[in-house]
């Protein structure tokens, strides 16, 4: 397995209270495959993926578990170790193309970075290596657009950098968090049919992380859905699409048109707030919302146990199989 | 690119034109009478009214106001300063002898404030909330809050009068003896860069501290650069944008200073020199000095501006 993740809990420590972002998830990503992490804002997701290559900003961090990535403990690496990997090994897409590029420095200085630091090369040796990146993602112009500063360019244009930037050196993790949710619908579709196909290509492994369930049914292979800092479902993508068995997955399904539906069927959102990650309830973290609640899901939290060979949930309703 | 330093450019002309008629009327505004003045050392106090007459026509202030000013407008873009009242001196001489003694001052004030102002800054944002940042944000507060006079009193105290470390004032030319020199202007030199580097230094702390916050930071750190890395490559260039602001404000800072500085250590410079004219009410000095201090600022932020394009990529766009 190329990443394990073992009972990985990250909290933002302000105070003494804790605000528990990651709370004890695990999870595998194999070679090659696409994993989708779905779940409202706030539900964990960013501050999973930053976990993975320990870009938690202070005062959040790691306080346990294991991050298993080709058999090695990413949360026990030196500095060193980890400079290593970061850039190189995984690779990382923001959300937001806007602010995650340097406003002061051209693209092309931007991107010969991950060659001029992980393979020491010279710049001048980087920069066609740069132009064939920007080529592959499809910018027109390449050359040129090298000496371009962001504010020059699209938005769409900056992410086709960002991507191009994290694919600098075939990683053979790429971590996508949100990369379309700031971009016209338009652009998303083929943002992410170039990200699938390159990653394809590289035979590289791709955490798409997202909130939109139909970005996940087309691009992910496994499916794993996260509320309040932890996964609730995880299953694989047409498993989870045909037969959800955590009521939050339900709530997240019926509250999105699809395409193949009644279209009278009236769309039901889920009623209510996330619970406050700094002082959540006891018992299960959904249960102020869920519709199907019993008085054993306030007791105490359910964990997640195996429902089918390959489909994972964390409800009680499901735990006596069936 | 050109455009906008041209736009700069005749904002700086337009904001001289206004300074230069500010100037004409403070010099004017002053109480006393500069012949009288002239006369009082001169003749005792007796004079009769042709030969005041006469030096008035002499100076060129008996003439109506508007006049005045033109023909001092005119002069001084011709190179002419005019002749000092008091001492019957050529302005411009008396300029080009001080200059290099307080330019000396300003160089190394400017360097020492912008180096410890700079370094501080840095130090303190990049290991912020510790207790080094503490230490420092205490010492640039109190920089940049001490009164240049108080500093100057204590710095002289301490330093001449109880351990005889550096002269209490006076000025060797670097000509005579270099480490005369050198010992004399020390005091002035750190006194007159302390603001400065106070100021320089909580600026740098806070604009970094921003850039250090920014999400293009983050992604910085995810292609596998070292903190040290991120900090050269990826956070000073845009920390430094709103920074080079502040340098050239100090730069107006420093200049005051120099007129305090310089008359509280008998440093033969322009800014005693400045003080020396207004107590005298010699105007053509006044004019000229203020007018030279007017012209030092508006270049320096002139050359604020042109470096603002350069750092920030975006000015271009904007202007």
């Amino acid at each position: 397995m190329l990443l394990k993740v073992l009972n990985l809990c990250t909290y933002y420590q302000t105070g003494s209270s804790y605000v528990r972002a990651v709370d004890d998830i695990s999870f595998e990503l194999a070679k090659g495959e696409t994993l989708g992490v779905v779940g409202e804002s706030g539900c964990g997701k960013t501050a999973a993926a930053l976990s993975l290559m320990r870009l938690i900003p202070s005062p959040g961090r790691i306080v346990s578990g294991k991050i298993l990535f080709e058999g090695k403990d990413i949360t026990a690496l030196s500095i060193k170790e980890l400079l290593s990997i970061r850039g190189d090994q995984i690779a990382m897409i923001f959300q937001d193309p806007m602010t995650a590029l340097n406003p002061v420095l051209s693209i092309g200085e931007q991107l010969v970075e991950p060659f001029m630091i992980h393979r020491r090369l010279s710049r001048k040796v980087a920069i066609p290596l740069c132009i064939e990146l920007l080529n592959k993602v499809r910018i027109p112009d390449a050359g040129s657009r090298m000496k371009s500063y962001p504010h020059e360019l699209s938005g769409g244009m900056r992410q086709r950098v960002m991507i191009a930037m994290a694919l600098a050196l075939n990683p053979k993790i790429i971590i996508a968090d949100e990369p379309t949710t700031a971009l016209d619908v338009s652009i998303q579709a083929e943002l992410l049919e170039l990200l699938k196909n390159i990653t394809r290509e590289q035979n590289a492994s791709l955490m798409l992380i997202t909130h939109n369930l139909g970005i996940v049914a087309r691009y992910a292979d496994r499916v794993m859905i996260m509320y309040a800092g932890r996964i609730v479902e995880k299953a694989f993508t047409l498993n989870l699409y045909q037969t959800p068995l955590h009521p939050y997955t339900k709530g997240l399904l019926d509250s999105v048109p699809r395409l193949n539906q009644n279209n009278n069927k009236k769309l039901t959102p889920i009623k209510g707030q996330p619970p406050d990650l700094a002082n959540l309830p006891q018992g299960c973290a959904f249960y102020e919302r869920c519709t199907l609640k019993e008085a054993r899901c306030k007791a105490k939290a359910p964990t997640l146990k195996k429902f089918t060979c390959d489909h994972e949930v964390a409800c009680w309703l499901k735990e006596e199989g069936k | 690119m050109k455009s906008y330093l041209l736009k700069r450019l005749l904002y700086s002309l337009l904001t001289l034109w206004l300074v230069s008629l500010f100037i004409f009327a403070i010099a004017r505004i002053l109480p006393g009478d500069p012949v009288q003045g002239v006369l009082m050392a001169s003749h005792m106090g007796i004079a009769d009214n042709n030969l005041i007459e006469g030096l008035r026509a002499k100076f060129g202030i008996d003439q109506p106001l508007p006049i005045q000013y033109l023909v001092w407008v005119k002069n001084f873009i011709i190179g002419d300063f005019g002749v000092s009242i008091a001492s019957g001196e050529k302005v411009f001489e008396m300029f080009m002898k001080r200059l290099p003694v307080t330019l000396e001052l300003f160089m190394g004030s400017a360097i020492w404030s912008m180096l410890i102002g700079f370094s501080c800054g840095i130090i303190s944002a990049v290991r912020r909330n510790s207790f080094l940042d503490h230490l420092l944000t205490v010492g640039a507060v109190l920089g940049l809050s001490i009164p240049v006079f108080w500093e100057g009193i204590v710095l002289i105290y301490l330093l001449s009068v109880m351990t005889h470390i550096l002269p209490p004032s006076g000025y060797v030319p670097f000509t005579e003896s270099i480490t005369g020199n050198l010992l004399a202007m020390a005091m002035p030199t750190f006194i007159m860069g302390t603001q400065g580097a106070g100021l320089i230094a909580r600026y740098v702390r806070s604009s970094l501290l921003s850039v250090l916050g920014q999400d293009f930071i983050r992604t910085a750190y995810a292609k596998g650069l070292s903190e040290r890395q991120v900090l050269i490559r990826h956070a000073l260039k845009p920390a430094m944008i709103p920074v080079t602001t502040v340098a050239g404000l100090t730069f107006g800072y420093v200049t005051a200073g120099s007129f305090i500085v310089e008359y509280m250590f008998a440093i033969p410079g322009l800014g005693r020199m400045g003080v020396n004219a207004i107590f005298a009410n010699d105007f053509p000095v006044i004019q000229a000095t203020l007018f030279i201090v007017a012209i030092n600022i508006l270049a320096v932020n002139f050359l604020v501006d042109v470096l603002y394009g350069y750092l920030d990529p975006r000015v271009k766009v904007r202007s």
